[in-house]
């Protein structure tokens, strides 16, 4: 019943792609909004009714079979993380003002794609939803304004897309069963009979390729800082989708009869991915590119914990597989809210103060009062402190790392160590980077007249990211709440039991835990004596002019200060660089491989446009035609 | 009664570490002052600073913004928390289950951001610059800080000081290398973290100072009270991590929290002293050496976790 009103969402968001190009575009992103909230709705009405998994056989597919969807315990809260932050991103792109027809019918269509993604069962859906992310993003991102900026960032995206998409089609071909043709193959015949030898080794590689194409991962995270004005959606949003792949692939579809090294290449790429996306933050000079790439330091720490699940899952220690598990879940929550608040946030400051470059801006929460509070809480839950969304992840990463420690082998503990250290390294470093954007776009002083003058943004857009910021504050001190959608899809991948909804989070059933509810209590409760205390005593602050140093007082056609006396973002950051020496030629040479990687595929969307000059309409007739030419050949395999 | 009698010693440790953190700066300046043959200040001095600067009108910057005043409170609020959940003269208390290591470093670091936040917020070139400075500092100790407490955690199989603290006192003289490695991870965390941070002449140190340069009054009062009260909890947090001989175990008799009691107060004297001592001889460590020193104690936090499973693998 949900899964056909679901499919029937779908529908009305492909219906709304294609009608965008008649009806006006208020209906348009308004519809979306509509669509995911009710979708958003429907899937925890569905959860919480702890519904069975459903199957529904779409009477479109490949030539003799059928397009299979299910929503299972493992897609649903996926899809609740597709679709609810997807609503303050619709809302948002209404109020643009610079969209084209092409962004307008992307935002639909490139929704519907993503959920299709999550609700396939079989390799055909599956190709069908990444494909159609490919395409629909490429519209998204194929604004002419921006394209002087972003260079290319369409065709990138598209080609990436369409590589991952490659990619896990195949991983997931492989893994039918021999006397299956693998387009009637559903997940169902693959768990019954999940890959050995060979397959499942080219089937992690496959995937992890892919996912990490799509997770904009290392070394595939050359396309993170770029999105411009769509990254709200592409970054915040759909790069979940990626890890969600991972999940399904490497845990629910392949068992567990994995050999243990396999969580060794998803530490690694998490550990890497962990780290570069903070330090290459406090190196970019814009502000959307500064948040996006961010987004690699929870991604990065959620592949680490499904890592660490992979080690225990064959150790078989269903307790720390669990622990891992609800880990990465938090991280991929906290990024969907965190980063999607951010990201909304740098598009609203963007929007009152006319730029994005961090030296022009500065000192917006004395003009955007509620974008800038909603922002600083947005980073506070990213950043991975106390008691905010992102801690109660961490904290659980470190005790399913404690936990796994105890598999044994000098190589894992080794693994495990470095583990450790790349964990609390990148935590630091995001704290650093979140410290620093904070201080120079929202606090201090503006550095240009033009931010001086910034304006808020309307009441709907200041609506949107209260609402994620509040439902970020909520979630970090009850993060029982946040495991509640996924507890009983991540209990059955770790061979475990479900825990209930609890105020603590706790390593087992006897150990003490955190407590994010009394940690934010307690400090709720010195903050409130303290401010009654320094309130007792009369009225507030006396404003004087700033000390600064010792400057001389500016001159009057200055009202806002000197600028050049103020620390900017290329400053703060620079102690840093310092002690690292020789770290910024080592983006050089990971940019090397990862340019390299998206020319091919530059190169590859080059020639697959340079046969349809016409436009998007032709560009989507090409991109069909090599999927049906790619089915062919597969067909005429098998 | 159990709860009972952790709630009296909750209440006792609070009030301890209230009446403690002040003082403490004052001995260890009156002890720094003798050393190089001064009269030195009296040991009560800065509760006299602090309720000078309580009586004076807040003023803040034209610039700043309400962040200000609110991130200097939420830091002395957060390094309050981790006094209160930190053990002083016995194990067992109220807020004990709580008392996480990974999240007592976790409110250190929010004490360290929302200072950060403060000192970025008038828009002043010193403020930014010891901001600046002590985020990068951060960056490196944080990563050590967590290698000793995963060494730590693995030797006790829990992340809780309680825990850490009972499995130390059990193992008594039978020292393992990985936890000694580990405490002078620790020791090192510490004093780049600020241990030394009150000690030090503003002038020379650009960091914390840095930052309250833009405060004065209440507030001020506020970010002295967190760097007294951060100089008590790193005491704290090492005589509860590593030198938890003589603190009460959970439930214990009048006799036992006595002897805790001076135990305690006996730890406090020689590690300030010590503190002192070190403060003296070794003089100011300039902040481009800092990194190093960190970056040596990341390689001992590795080395402790190394050690623990060589050890392991031999026993």
């Amino acid at each position: 019943m949900v899964l056909t009103l679901l499919a029937i969402l779908i529908a009305a968001l492909v219906g709304l792609a294609i009608a965008s190009v008649v009806v006006p575009r208020r209906v348009v992103t308004l519809g979306t909004a509509g669509v995911c909230g009710l979708g958003g709705l429907l899937v925890l009405a569905s959860l919480l009714a702890r519904g069975q998994t459903a199957m529904l056989a779409l009477p479109v597919g490949p030539p003799g079979g059928a397009a299979h969807l299910t929503l299972d315990p493992l897609g649903a809260p996926f899809l609740l993380l597709l679709f609810v932050p997807a609503v303050p991103c619709a809302v948002f792109a209404d109020a643009e003002r610079d969209g084209t027809p092409a962004t307008l019918a992307g935002l639909p269509a490139w929704l519907a794609a993503m959920a299709l993604t999550v609700l396939a069962d079989d390799a055909f859906t599956l190709a069908l939803g990444l494909g159609g992310v490919g395409v629909a993003g490429w519209l998204l991102l194929s604004r002419r304004e921006e394209a002087d900026e972003t260079g290319g960032v369409a065709r990138s995206y598209l080609g990436l897309a369409a590589f991952s998409a490659v990619c896990l089609v195949a991983a997931v071909a492989l893994m039918a069963p021999p006397a299956v043709a693998w387009l009637d193959c559903d997940y169902g015949a693959i768990r019954a009979a999940p890959p050995e030898g060979w397959r499942a080794f080219a089937v992690l590689v496959l995937s992890l390729i892919g996912a990490a194409g799509l997770a904009g991962l290392f070394p595939a995270h050359g396309w993170v800082s770029r999105t411009g004005s769509a990254s709200a959606l592409l970054v915040g949003v759909g790069t979940n989708i990626g890890i969600y792949v991972l999940f399904r692939v490497l845990l629910d579809l392949c068992g567990s009869a994995q050999p243990q090294w396999w969580g060794a290449p998803l530490l690694l790429i998490g550990a890497v991915s962990a780290v570069i996306g903070p330090l290459r933050a406090t190196f970019e000079m814009h502000l959307e590119p500064v948040l996006a790439i961010g987004s690699l330091h929870q991604m990065g720490l959620a592949v680490m914990g499904l890592g660490v699940a992979l080690f225990a899952h064959a150790a078989d220690l269903p307790q720390v597989a669990g622990l891992a598990l609800d880990a990465s879940w938090l991280l991929l929550v906290t990024h969907a809210l965190c980063r999607t608040l951010l990201l909304l946030c740098a598009g609203a400051a963007q929007r009152g103060a006319g730029t994005r470059r961090l030296d022009r801006l500065g000192g917006l929460i004395h003009r955007m009062p509620v974008t800038g509070s909603c922002a600083l809480a947005g980073l506070f839950g990213a950043a991975m402190l106390p008691p905010g969304l992102g801690f109660a992840g961490l904290w659980l990463l470190f005790q399913s790392l404690l936990g796994a420690f105890r598999i044994g082998g000098f190589g894992l503990q080794l693994l495990i160590a470095l583990a450790v250290l790349v964990v609390a390294l990148s935590a630091s470093v995001a704290a650093m980077a979140a410290v620093q954007l904070a201080g120079v776009v929202f606090l201090g002083r503006p550095r240009t007249p033009r931010t001086a003058v910034a304006e808020e943004v309307p009441r709907a857009l200041r609506l949107c990211v209260i609402s994620l910021a509040t439902l970020t504050g909520l979630l970090a001190i009850l993060p029982g709440l946040a495991l509640l959608p996924a507890t009983q899809g991540l209990a059955r991948l770790a061979n475990g039991s479900g825990h209930g909804m609890s105020l603590v989070l706790k390593p087992a059933v006897e150990a003490p835990g955190y407590a994010p509810i009394a940690i934010a209590g307690l400090l709720a409760l010195v903050c409130y004596v303290l401010l009654w205390f320094s309130r007792r005593r009369g009225p507030g602050h006396r404003r004087e002019p700033a000390w600064s140093g010792g400057f001389a007082a500016p001159p009057p056609w200055m009202p806002f200060g000197d600028p050049a006396t103020q620390i900017g973002a290329a400053s703060f950051a620079e102690p840093l660089h310092r002690i690292l020496g020789p770290w910024p030629v080592v983006p050089g040479a990971i940019d090397l491989v990862q340019t390299s990687f998206v020319r091919l595929c530059d190169a590859l969307c080059r020639a697959s446009r340079a046969a349809s000059r016409p436009g998007i309409p032709g560009s989507i007739a090409v991109t069909l035609a090599a999927l049906v030419v790619a089915i062919g050949v597969w067909l005429v395999a098998s | 009664m159990n709860l009972v009698v952790g709630f009296i010693a909750q209440i006792l440790h609070i009030a301890l570490m209230a009446a403690a953190a002040p003082t403490l700066i004052g001995l260890i300046r009156w002890i720094q002052a003798r050393l190089v043959g001064r009269a030195g200040p009296p040991i009560l001095q800065p509760w006299r600073s602090l309720a000078r600067l309580l009586r004076k009108q807040p003023i803040l910057a034209e610039s700043a913004s309400e962040v200000s005043a609110f991130a200097t409170l939420l830091s002395l609020a957060a390094v309050a928390i981790v006094a209160v959940m930190v053990p002083s003269f016995t194990l067992g208390t109220t807020f004990a289950p709580f008392a996480d290591l990974l999240v007592i470093a976790g409110l250190l670091a929010l004490a360290r951001c929302s200072i950060a936040l403060a000192g970025v917020d008038a828009g002043s070139a010193l403020g930014g610059l010891g901001a600046s400075r002590m985020m990068t500092i951060a960056g490196l100790s944080e990563p050590a800080l967590v290698l000793a407490i995963f060494t730590l955690g693995l030797l006790a199989g829990s992340s809780n000081l309680d825990v850490i603290a009972a499995m130390q006192q059990e193992s008594g003289a039978n020292w393992q290398t990985g936890a000694g490695l580990a405490l002078i991870a620790t020791v090192l965390v510490a004093i780049a973290d600020g241990a030394n941070g009150p000690l030090v002449r503003p002038e020379l140190a650009m960091q914390r100072d840095a930052m309250a340069l833009e405060f004065s009054g209440p507030d001020l009062a506020v970010i002295d009270a967190t760097e007294a009260l951060r100089l008590l909890v790193w005491l704290n947090l090492i005589i509860a991590m590593f030198l938890p001989f003589g603190i009460a175990p959970a439930g214990a008799g009048l006799g036992v929290l006595l002897l805790g009691f001076v135990c305690w107060v006996a730890k406090l004297l020689v590690l300030a002293a010590a503190l002192a001592l070190l403060q003296t001889v070794m003089g100011r460590i300039r902040p481009m050496h800092v990194p190093h020193m960190l970056g040596v104690a990341i390689l001992l936090g590795l080395l402790a976790v190394v050690f623990l499973f060589a050890g392991a693998g031999t026993v």
